[in-house]
């Protein structure tokens, strides 16, 4: 194993590692689109399934 | 014309009313919106949607039997008006719903 | 702390909102741009103090909602008791403006009104006595222009300073019983000329609204049925030439050039290394990506010119000339405004279609918006246009036009199959005073949607091209695929079988189908696929289109003829959008039905379409029906034998309803 190897070893997992994490991140925020500007304000985040409205955020 | 149309911003609204329905009797019968000429301003007279909702809609936007509207251009499906200080597209139905 | 923006629509709450907490939320000239309500941390250098929060809430008229998203705006105020209100008033529109303003001071919530667009007002000789308005009001008031952010730190200061007092109100609704309608129509009557008297004292105008301006002779044409559906068309046309074909690619072709040194620099560093670390870092990350971004100046270009149109307030004179014929199909104009934002992103165009307020309609509009393609689809048609038609800007133009006339027949089969009965719809939509668009405004635009690209190439489209990488180098017993068994790789087992339905398309092979499949996730992965799995990064390459005029390397590599080629593009362009917006669309439309009627709908249009292109075009180009003619056509059949069966069944249940609501309203005439 030479040394760009373990470096492209490195670089592969810390990449992934970080678009995982990311991506992980937004979910748990209950972003549903990743890097959507809208994210905030979309409806799959802001409807309520339980009362049928969309919350107005001051629920949060 | 003119004179109607700066009284009817001035502060007394009654006579504005006097002088544009007084316009708009000349003709006579009741007219709607689509039969209106562009360019002048109207008293409207009755407004039938035959839907509250739409009814209550067009009030709130100051568009009521009693206050002034302007026509500003006609086409053969919609029609530009001035209603308070504001610019609207009405569509056909709703042209035909505004009586004046 | 909490500060509610509340006022009519475009009037300028979300202009303020950006200025205040640094956001870039959506703005745009016309009325129900927002359709949500927001909230973030005003600025600490504004307010003095980090714990204020403004919320950013939809235009309203009045307190009594209309449309879905003014109603998100009263039960706001009414319920979720803010600090204090902001109520900002169109200056250009007081008499309108102010019959809100005495509802909201009603409510006993500390209120100030800023009294927004005083620059417009400026340019047309009008005045308003601000303090003698604030007197008339009770209520402090300040001038204020959004879009240069004059004004606004008094305006948040005084709202502050006023958290926790009692608003009186100048104008108290007499106590009345809210079911009587001719008492509410009176109250309404008693307030509004308890406004028309403030206004009459306070304002005073120079050129009167009613007066015919030269911007009125521009609008006439606009909306006149034929010369402004060919201004729309040119200017559809212009963005996309430029966009696409002109500037665009222009940047592109420098950036591409980067990404593939790069790339090269990448697979030279790693030249004694196990291959599979090459493919995956090479061409699965730096590659895929690589591809992906690649189509970034694209765009960006294109955002930048929506935007631009956006600011200036032609989006509600298209409105305004497409109500004809969107009501002739059983839309309304209203379902315009969804289309057009659909070229940015179809998530927003879905969410706008709350401001449409007929349930039917708003479904449908919901149901048919994403056909036009969005921001993601570029880089998508951008290839294809490239590779097969020698980066011709017709393609993009083409693509956006199906994507209207598929709006019109999927319009017209929701009419057919929900036995639509014809009902009043009424159209009426504001055309706000031209402005000047702000170039600073649509750049900011612009590099905020740039960020969220590179975001979602760097994350989503990454692990994506990584997983697909993965799964085409190993074989199911996770041994490396050897060369020329590549169909042995666990992707091409599982996009295998998909393949096969689509050979009466035209591009049957386990590649292009795991590349739609991608598309789900993100429409950008279809372009990172195929990069990964051809091998290929350099899509755009202008030297190269000029000298080759189309049969390039990659079109050579994806083997597709430019007949093939379009249906493939269509059938990706067609199909259901990705994921997020079908969720977008399951919440806006609250109704399981129509959501898979939608999903059925889509998928059912991107493989007709595909089929169509497909073998009238060969037939055309060589004089035969494509392979899989019969198969195809089988399907299609199908495809139109469960419409059928599906709309016999919602009419027979339609019917069913309507007797009932026949049967109610009489029994309610004869109580």
């Amino acid at each position: 194993m030479n040394t760009a190897t373990i470096i492209a070893i490195i670089a592969i997992a810390v990449i992934l590692g970080l678009a995982i994490r990311y991506i992980y991140k937004e979910k748990k925020k209950g972003t549903k689109c990743i890097g959507c500007p809208y994210a905030d304000s979309c409806p799959s985040k802001m409807f309520d399934p339980d009362t049928g409205k969309y919350r107005c955020g001051h629920s949060k | 014309m003119e004179l109607t149309m700066k009284s009817l911003f001035k502060a007394d609204e009654k006579t504005a009313a006097k002088e544009t329905s007084a316009v708009a009797e000349e003709k006579k019968d009741n007219i709607t919106l689509l039969d209106a000429e562009p360019g002048k301003t109207y008293i409207i007279k009755e407004i039938n949607t035959e839907d509250d909702e739409m009814n209550s809609f067009l009030f709130r936007l100051g568009c009521y039997p009693g206050e002034p509207i302007t026509l500003i251009s006609k086409k053969r499906k919609s029609c530009i008006v001035v209603i308070k200080d504001g610019r609207y597209n009405l569509d056909q139905l709703l042209s035909e719903a505004i009586v004046l | 702390m909490r500060i509610a923006f509340a006022g009519n629509p475009n009037s300028g709450k979300t202009t303020m909102y950006n200025a205040l907490t640094g956001r870039s939320e959506k703005v745009g000239n016309w009325g129900g741009v927002t359709v949500g309500s927001k909230e973030y941390t005003i600025k600490k250098e504004i307010a003095g103090r980090d714990d204020v929060i403004a919320v950013d809430l939809p235009g309203a008229y009045s307190m009594s909602p209309f449309t879905p998203e003014e109603g998100i705006t009263s039960e706001y105020v009414r319920t979720a008791n803010p600090d204090a209100i902001v109520n900002i008033v169109d200056a250009t529109n007081l008499s309108r403006s102010l019959f809100f303003t005495t509802q909201l001071l009603e409510l006993g919530i500390p209120v100030v009104v800023a009294l927004n667009k005083g620059d417009i007002n400026e340019k047309e000789g009008t005045k308003i006595d601000t303090a003698k308005l604030s007197a008339k009001l009770g209520c402090p008031v300040f001038d204020t222009i959004s879009i240069e952010q004059k004004g606004l730190d008094e305006v948040i200061k005084t709202a502050i300073s006023l958290a926790g007092t009692t608003q009186k109100a100048p104008y108290l609704q007499a106590d009345i019983n809210l079911h009587d309608k001719a008492a509410v129509d009176k109250e309404d009557r008693k307030r509004y000329e308890f406004v028309n008297n403030i206004v009459a004292d306070v304002e005073t105008r120079k050129q009167l609204s009613a007066e015919a301006t030269k911007a009125d002779t521009v609008d006439n044409v606009l909306t006149n049925p034929i010369a402004g559906i060919l201004v729309f068309a040119a200017v559809m046309w212009f963005v996309f030439w430029v966009s696409q074909a002109w500037l665009g690619p222009l940047v592109a072709d420098w950036l591409v050039g980067w990404i593939e040194t790069f790339q090269e620099w990448v697979a030279a560093q790693l030249e004694n290394s196990p291959p599979i670390l090459s493919a995956l870092l090479a061409d699965g990350i730096v590659g895929g990506v690589g591809a992906v971004v690649g189509f970034l100046p694209l765009v960006m270009v294109m955002y930048f010119l929506i935007a631009l149109l956006e600011d200036c307030g032609y989006m509600a004179r298209v409105s305004a000339v497409m109500d004809p014929i969107f009501k002739r199909v059983g839309l309304s104009g209203k379902s315009v405004i969804p289309v057009v934002i659909g070229t940015g992103c179809g998530i927003p165009a879905i969410m706008a279609c709350r401001t449409i307020r007929d349930e039917r309609e708003r479904r449908a509009t919901t149901m048919l918006t994403t056909f036009i393609p969005c921001g993601a689809k570029i880089p998508v048609i951008a290839l294809f246009a490239g590779a097969f038609f020698a980066g011709a800007s017709w393609v993009s133009l083409l693509s956006y036009f199906l994507g209207l006339v598929l709006i019109f027949l999927g319009a017209l089969l929701i009419k057919g199959i929900t036995g639509y009965k014809y009902r009043k719809s009424f159209f009426i939509m504001e055309l706000p005073k031209w402005k000047a668009p702000s170039l600073k405004f649509a750049f900011k635009m612009m590099m905020e949607r740039a960020r969220a690209y590179i975001v979602k190439a760097a994350t989503i489209i990454l692990v994506c091209n990584t997983v697909v990488q993965v799964m085409q180098s190993f074989n199911w017993h996770f041994q490396p695929v050897e060369e020329g068994a590549e169909s042995t790789s666990i992707l091409a087992s599982i996009a295998s079988p998909f393949a096969v339905l689509l050979i009466p398309l035209g591009f049957g092979v386990w590649q292009l189908a795991a590349a739609a499949i991608t598309g789900f996730i993100a429409k950008e992965n279809v372009v990172g696929t195929l990069a990964v799995v051809y091998g290929l990064t350099a899509f755009i390459d202008t030297e190269e289109l000029a000298m080759t005029g189309g049969a390039n390397t990659v079109a050579m590599t994806m083997g597709l003829t430019s007949v093939t080629a379009l249906a493939y593009l269509f059938f990706n362009l067609y199909t259901p959008p990705c994921f997020a917006a079908i969720g977008a669309m399951n919440s806006e439309m609250k109704s399981k039905g129509w959501l898979w009627g939608a999903i059925g709908l889509q998928l059912g249009t991107g493989y007709t379409i595909a089929f169509l292109v497909n073998q009238f075009g060969t037939l055309f180009t060589e004089g035969h029906f494509a392979a899989g003619f019969v198969p195809g056509l089988i399907a299609v059949l199908c495809m139109v034998a469960a419409l059928v069966l599906i709309a016999k069944k919602v009419r027979a249940h339609f019917d069913e309803q309507y007797e009932l609501h026949a049967k109610s309203s009489k029994e309610g005439a004869a109580a």
